[in-house]
């Protein structure tokens, strides 16, 4: 293992064999410096010479000496090559303690003893045992050359303040320029300013219509329909193109297009990612909160602090809790075991910090998970502070009531109409049902048979997986329909008698049944192979807890020798019991349980009959309970329910001192006597009724983040720790924590020291009650917080999609590693314009796209070309190609197919005729059409996709289903807008159809002729039916899809 | 190299280049770079970056086929023979660790079930799962003492092949593309084969942060198109399309004479051509009935128990000849997919036995194949095979016959292309259960393998985020050692 320079990026764990990683904390360097030999014999000097020297210098100078650190190949800050650097040791203590060799790190390192030098090989014993003696005889060293100093970089935070990007928001004047008229606004001045120091002259403006293709795929991704297309340039109105442009900024189209724009920075995905790749079906409601978000010009400071802390400053809200998607969307491990749950969460949060640090600050803090960033102002420290404001975000599948208001609205009707019929309900129990109920239990009273040991069971509910069970008088339950075996029955009951002790399964003979019963069998046979009994409280309580006792055969009318009863009760489904060769008999059995059973407010009986293994059920059953203590009778009467339990519950009020008057005892001695009394039911059925129709909110499972403990789910196994602490790590590294992490953020983006603790506390100074609202105040402060950084991250964001390269090219990074701003004063312009005009995106929008700049055409100057080749003072408008998601909505909008419903999931299909934005994003399944044109992988914020031109584009252009469905689509519309028979050739105004629809243009004469001969040549060949005439001009249009002009934008 | 994809570069090339000449492309050079697919290399995109022309020095491998044995194979029942572990089944471990595994593992050692035996003047000791790789053990070059972090099989092969066990960094065949370029005109050169997908995957042959123009062509063994849209359309003839890509490129050529200042747009008229070739080049170098009944019998194509597996590497050895540059196969299912999910075949839990052995008798005599046929054609001096899985598995037992996870020290081993042959490297413990001596990183292995493609792993970097990565991210030596 070698020995690593300090990684700059996180590699928690990775090097077992560092000495960086050991404890920082030993210092006996220093102390051990001084015990060292004072003054060496000749023999220990020559000891030294001769066994210790030639082995450091052989094994250990290329990476630990001055020289090495002069090559900037040092490692560990360690130097061996003087007696002060062994003594000072690296980063993690002394390499050599004279005389102990225990804290001699050196010595555990050449024994391999949990890290491991020289990286090559281990060293011989021999030479090991030599280093033992050298340090147990004081580790005499001549070598007295000074310390070589190593430039140990410590953050300079207040000098960090100062970078460009950190700085608070300075006021910025346009400045004068020398062309008077051309500006239409103060960005063009900054613009023409910087043209004219370098000797050029920007472009013309261009013709309308490339403006309005321009603007409208800049401002919605798509074309402008003909229609649209030809009202702008029917619109002679000076501000034709600023109604144009407000029209498109009102435009739902325009969240769509900019929203993914966002999604890209923030990593967005639906599914975890890693093995399995589990969908996450509530992510999509981030995704759709995003495009309502820049729809309604939400400010941007309340888009970044929903999306941070949306959960714990509206809880509840649909739009706040979907906006928290953003902490959570990356991807995460599906295969969790325990020894992996702690490395997995510090990967989540460094996924979180990593991904706010590129999306809203500009910064690559990622980086400083491991000490602190090489270039930037960024602490080790800053990034443990950043993620303990994080550190107990979780994510979760929130049930989410998207419209309480109409939620409210149903309920409040509902309530309404509810009252009388409680109000007439209430009338009845105080009124009549005192009465009912004494006249009922005397008439009642002959029925009971007071001395059973045994109470019928009324079933609650009957349900079989395959068979239908049907309730007949007399508590019977009969099977019917498909009986086939292999079927589990389930029945419930209702009771409140207690304690229970044990059950009678009466196994009833059937004439319907193929056998005559008992069983489901031809024979009459059946064979029972499990039977569970669960006891669950009627009234919940903290004390009372579902039980499922343990169950023992006690008697049985018969049963086959291998197929006991006791072989039902035993929990192998393999065996079970039967009585073979008796149709039409009627069987019994008594089963008790291990402990009695019964709760206080009732029990709800669930009584599960499995007949596994292919064997079939019984035809007719029917139970009964008993709380003596030995109920062992087959044969008696069982005693009628209703009676017992009307009695019971009575009682139990009684004892309690209450009465029908309390609701709940009124209700259940209904539940009973509704059975026989028809004016009970109705009242009861009443109530009921209204009560089944209580307005329930439409819930949707929302993706998003919450505050919890550490709950990792995986595929195969969940993982829960309680902790939501976060530890400082040690070079990023599980094992080597130092101490609890204090919530707080990168100290150089705010305004002093002391903003820290102003940014985690309220209005009142008390601390806030979260620290990820701290979090979210550091974001937007323009004060006291990183506010003016993350306006600048943004505005060039917004430059760098509309110019398609930012002010800052590194849209991502403003750090000191990003480029250099073209127009630092421009940017600082549009950070303020940004932060006055509350936070408005689209006010910024609108001021770049209404430019002189964004207007310009496509016309090279020779100065400009010489002066400015890579067009960086923006003297022209350069093509830009379009995404792969505009590239696949333009040809659905061209096409005509396009289906503009938003929201929701539209699927893994390229052919749903959705917008690219919809469709789904799952990490193991990219949409192949849009991965070919540069779609980033969702795994990490991208701010500048790439561009790249390859042969697969080609080919899906060429050959994609989805290409040419969209060719023969627009084909299809034109010959039926121009309403060409079906059998006439489509003609040049078909041509010119077409070419407005995919190109926003007429086609010049001689583009027209070309196609005119292309058209005329596939219908020869095509034939002249309406399918040939169809063919040949679904060629056309594949063929203007294929041109260069369809995909890239002047 | 063979002749064939030179023959073609040859042939096409200029007709490229008249090509442009008669569309009245003055962009000249530009043009050919990107024609041949090199518009984003090291050497001229990100070019911060690239200091050094590439490649740094003469390679000693042009090419490599990686056979990724999915799921991870045990060192200890393959080419690690430890005599103390047969000698100790059932007894303790001596330093077994709790954290090495992902599940409980008995801390027991479980003794090889197999037979062992030394094959070859290297007297290799090789288990009896390899009948017909053990012929070519002097060839093949051992890693025995190969380690990583990631103990899971999508993070480990992650990190195997991109060096993090994470998404989104480029794996070492999209760092290749980028580097080198293609060494063909009608191909990807970056080619990935699989059946079910391995467990992470296309995240694990990802192009991360790199320009997607480096992403791996994944062929998957079960659709029934490798490629897509390499098809023409019903009705359409490589003749009526060519005339219609005339007319394509005449009025892309007028378009792009207009807008001079956007280069990219003579490259997209290029690829229109090269997809062109492609729809008949790529079914051609995929085409497997051109093969000779001996050469199917030799990779067993038609055997049930390795079929899959022997197309894919008869598919790679064509794909190879004609110029592409790194292939990986991602060992399927085995046939009786015993004892493992079908995305980790190797993954051995409950019997290691039963499991290696079916996985054995999926790959062993297609790769064996693979060798012979390649060093006949005089293609193994220059192309490089690479064996083993994401890692390791532990000496002691789990559950009883099966072995878990075990990053901790695992063997590759890699033959032809500038490796020595017959050589092993590093060791394990006694017990085969860490990496002891001479231990390589994966960081060390890419410093290698790029080092025989000719190439500094230090100097190959993108910059991304603010940062130059590498490959081997801040780490890795170059083991000369292995070279021959």
């Amino acid at each position: 293992m070698q020995n690593r320079s300090a990684p700059s990026m996180p590699r928690p764990g990775q090097g077992r064999a560092r000495f960086g990683i050991l404890a920082a904390g030993l210092s006996l360097g220093l102390l051990g410096a001084a015990q060292a030999v004072a003054s060496p014999t000749p023999e220990q000097i020559a000891f030294f010479e001769t066994k210790i020297r030639p082995v450091l210098a052989q094994h250990c100078y290329q990476c630990h000496s001055a020289e090495a650190l002069r090559a900037g190949k040092l490692k560990a800050s360690l130097l061996v090559d003087s007696r002060a650097g062994m003594a000072k040791g690296g980063e993690s203590g002394a390499a050599v303690v004279p005389k102990n060799k225990e804290e001699s790190l050196l010595l555990a390192a050449l024994k391999y003893d949990g890290f491991e030098m020289p990286p090559a090989g281990k060293l011989p014993d021999e030479v090991i045992a030599d280093f033992e003696t050298w340090i147990d005889m004081g580790a005499p060293d001549p070598r007295d050359e000074p310390l070589a100093t190593i430039d140990e970089r410590t953050i300079d935070v207040e000098q960090g303040r100062q970078h460009w990007s950190y700085r608070r928001l300075a006021p910025v004047s346009p400045p004068e320029v020398k062309t008077a008229g051309w500006a239409k606004n103060d960005i063009d001045r900054f613009i023409l300013a910087k043209q004219e120091e370098a000797g050029i002259t920007p472009a013309p403006e261009a013709a309308k219509a490339t403006l309005a293709r321009r603007v409208f795929f800049d401002l919605t991704g798509l074309p402008p329909s003909p229609d649209e297309l030809k009202a702008f340039l029917d619109d002679a109105s000076p501000d034709a193109y600023d109604k144009l442009v407000d029209r498109l900024l009102a435009s739902p189209q325009f969240g769509e297009r900019w929203a993914r724009h966002w999604l890209d920075t923030v990593r967005f995905g639906e599914s975890s990612g890693y093995e399995f790749d589990g969908d996450r079906p509530g992510a999509h409601h981030y995704r759709d909160w995003v495009i309502k978000a820049l729809n309604a010009d939400l400010p941007y400071d309340e888009f970044l602090r929903m999306q941070v802390a949306g959960d714990l400053i509206k809880p509840g809200d649909y739009d706040a809790t979907a906006a928290t998607g953003f902490l959570v969307a990356g991807p995460y491990p599906g295969q969790v075991t325990a020894k992996t749950v702690e490395p997995i969460r510090y990967d989540q949060l460094d996924d979180m910090v990593a991904t706010l640090g590129s999306s809203v600050l500009g910064m690559t803090i990622g980086c400083a998970r491991c000490h602190d960033h090489k270039y930037d102002p960024i602490g080790h420290r800053d990034y443990y502070a950043m993620i303990a404001c994080l550190g107990k975000a979780v994510q979760r599948d929130a049930d989410i009531d998207p419209d309480p208001a109409t939620t409210k609205q149903k309920r409040d009707a509902w309530l309404a109409e509810r009252a009388p019929i409680a109000a007439a309900h209430e009338r009845f129990r105080r009124e009549e049902l005192p009465g009912r109920i004494a006249r009922w239990l005397a008439a009642d009273a002959p029925r009971q048979v007071a001395d059973s040991m045994w109470l019928g069971l009324d079933p609650q509910t009957a349900h079989a997986a395959k068979a239908t069970l049907l309730e007949e008088p007399g508590d019977v339950v009969a099977a019917s329909g498909r009986l086939e075996g292999d079927d589990t029955y389930t029945l419930t009951f209702r009771t409140h008698q207690k304690p229970l002790t044990a059950l009678r399964l009466e196994a009833l003979a059937s004439p319907s049944a193929p056998g005559g019963g008992p069983g489901t069998g031809k024979d009459g046979g059946f064979r029972l192979s499990t039977v569970k009994v669960t006891a669950a409280p009627l009234v919940a309580a903290p004390d009372r807890k579902p039980v499922t006792p343990k169950l023992a055969a006690v008697a049985v009318t018969s049963e086959d020798v291998g197929f006991e009863f006791a072989k039902a009760l035993d929990g192998d489904g393999a065996t079970g019991w039967a009585t073979v060769g008796q149709p039409g008999k009627d069987q019994a059995a008594v089963l008790a349980f291990d402990k009695p059973i019964g709760f206080d407010g009732g029990t709800l009986l669930t009584v599960e009959l499995k007949f596994e293994a292919k064997q079939h059920g019984l035809a007719r059953l029917r139970l009964a309970a008993s709380t003596h203590a030995t109920a062992t009778d087959l044969a008696s009467a069982a005693a009628p329910q209703a009676g017992r339990e009307i009695a019971a519950v009575l009682d139990t009020a009684r004892a309690m001192g209450r009465n029908l008057a309390d609701e709940t005892v009124a209700q259940e001695v209904m539940r009973w006597l509704a059975r026989f009394d028809a004016v009970a039911a109705k009242a009861a059925a009443d109530l009921a009724a209204i009560d089944a129709k209580e307005p329930k909110p439409t819930l949707l499972k929302v993706y998003a983040a919450t505050n919890g403990g550490w709950v990792i789910t995986g595929n195969s196994q969940a993982v829960r720790s309680g902790s939501q602490d976060v530890f400082v790590l040690a070079r990023g590294e599980g094992g080597r924590k130092k101490g609890k992490a204090a919530p707080g953020f990168v100290l150089a983006t705010i305004a002093a020291d002391d903003a820290e603790q102003k940014l985690l506390s309220g209005p009142d100074a008390t601390p806030l009650p979260d620290s990820r609202l701290g979090l979210a105040a550091f974001l937007t402060d323009v004060s006291q917080g990183s506010g003016p950084l993350a306006a600048r991250v943004i505005v060039n964001r917004l430059w760098h999609h509309h110019f398609g390269r930012g002010i800052v090219a590194t849209p991502n990074d403003l750090g000191t590693q990003g480029d250099p701003a073209t127009h630092p004063e421009l940017l600082e312009w549009l950070a303020n314009r940004l932060v006055e005009n509350r936070w408005s995106l689209k006010s910024i929008h609108r001021l770049i796209v209404t430019t002189a700049t964004y207007r310009q055409s496509g016309a090279v100057s020779e100065t400009g070309q010489a002066k400015d080749p890579d067009n960086k003072l923006l003297w022209h408008r350069k093509p830009t190609r379009l995404e792969g998601e505009s590239i696949r909505d333009a040809l659905l909008a061209a096409s005509g197919t396009l289906d503009s419903k938003m929201y929701g999931r539209a699927g893994l299909d390229v052919k749903v005729p959705r917008r690219s934005v919809y469709l789904n994003v799952k990490r193991s399944e990219p949409i192949g059409f849009l991965q070919v044109f540069d779609q980033p992988e969702p795994v990490q914020p991208v701010g500048a996709r790439g561009v790249a031109t390859v042969p697969t584009q080609a080919l899906a252009m060429m050959n994609s289903p989805f290409v040419r469905a969209a060719a023969e689509s627009l084909a299809k519309r034109a010959r039926t807008t121009l309403a060409i028979p079906p059998a006439a050739a489509s003609g040049e105004t078909a041509i010119d159809f077409c070419f407005t629809a995919a190109l926003s243009r007429q086609p010049s004469d001689t583009e027209r002729d070309k196609f005119a001969q292309l058209l005329a040549a596939r219908e020869q060949t095509a034939g002249g039916d309406a399918a040939g005439r169809q063919a040949a001009l679904t060629d056309v249009c594949h063929l203007i899809f294929c041109l260069n002009e369809f995909v890239y934008v002047d | 190299m063979s002749g064939m994809p030179s023959r073609i570069g040859e042939l096409l090339l200029p007709a490229r280049r008249s090509f442009l000449r008669d569309a009245g492309l003055g962009f000249g050079g530009l043009a050919l770079a990107s024609l041949l697919g090199e518009e984003s290399r090291a050497n001229t995109v990100g070019g911060v970056s690239a200091a050094r022309s590439l490649p740094h020095h003469p390679p000693k491998a042009k090419r490599v086929i990686w056979l990724f044995m999915t799921g991870a194979p045990s060192q200890v029942d393959t080419w690690d023979y430890k005599p103390e572990l047969q000698a100790r089944s059932g007894q303790p471990l001596p330093g077994a660790d709790s954290q090495v595994g992902f599940f409980q593992t008995s801390g027991k050692c479980l003794a090889s079930p197999f037979t062992w035996a030394q094959h070859g003047s290297s007297g290799t000791w090789v288990s009896d799962l390899f009948p017909h790789l053990s012929k070519h053990v002097d060839d093949m070059c051992f890693i025995h003492s190969m380690h990583l972090r990631a103990n899971n099989h999508a993070p480990a092969a992650m990190e195997l092949m991109s060096g993090f066990s994470r998404p989104g960094m480029p794996s070492m065949g999209a760092w290749l593309d980028y580097g080198l370029g293609s060494m063909n005109h009608d191909l990807p050169s970056f080619v990935v084969m699989h059946e079910r997908k391995p467990r992470g995957d296309d995240q694990i042959w990802s192009a991360g942060f790199l320009p997607k123009s480096h992403q791996a062509l994944a062929i998957d063994a079960r659709r029934p198109v490798a490629i897509d849209n390499l098809a023409l359309r019903t009705g359409h003839t490589l003749d009526s399309q060519r005339a219609q890509l005339d007319l394509l490129a005449a009025l892309n050529a007028e378009h792009a004479a207009l807008r001079p200042t956007q280069a990219d747009l003579a490259a997209r008229i290029s690829s229109f051509e090269l997809a062109y070739r492609m729809q008949t080049a790529a079914p051609e170098a995929i085409d497997l009935a051109q093969e000779s009944k001996l050469t199917h019998e030799l990779y067993g194509t038609e055997d049930p128990k390795c079929k899959v597996f022997a197309k894919q590497c008869l598919t790679a050895r064509r794909l190879l000849e004609r110029g592409v540059r790194f292939i990986q196969i991602f060992a399927g299912r085995n046939a009786a997919g015993d004892g493992a999910v079908d995305d980790v075949p190797w993954d051995g839990h409950n019997n290691i036995e039963t499991n290696h052995r079916e996985c054995g008798l999926a790959t062993d005599r297609p790769a064996a194949a693979l060798l012979a046929d390649l060093k006949a054609r005089g293609l193994l001096d220059d192309t490089l095979v690479i064996w083993g899985g994401e890692f390791g598995r532990t000496s002691d037992s789990q559950g009883g016959k099966g072995r878990d996870h075990n990053p901790g020290g695992f063997t590759i081993w890699m033959a032809g292309g500038g490796v020595k042959p017959g050589y092993h490297y590093g060791s394990t413990d006694p017990f085969g259960y860490k990496a002891v001596e001479n231990k390589v990183h994966v960081n060390d292995l890419h410093a290698t393998l790029l080092h025989l493609l000719g190439i500094d792993h230090e100097q190959l970097t993108y910059r991304h985020n603010g940062r130059n990565f590498r490959l081997t991210d801040v780490g890795g030596h170059v083991i000369h050692d292995l070279i021959a």
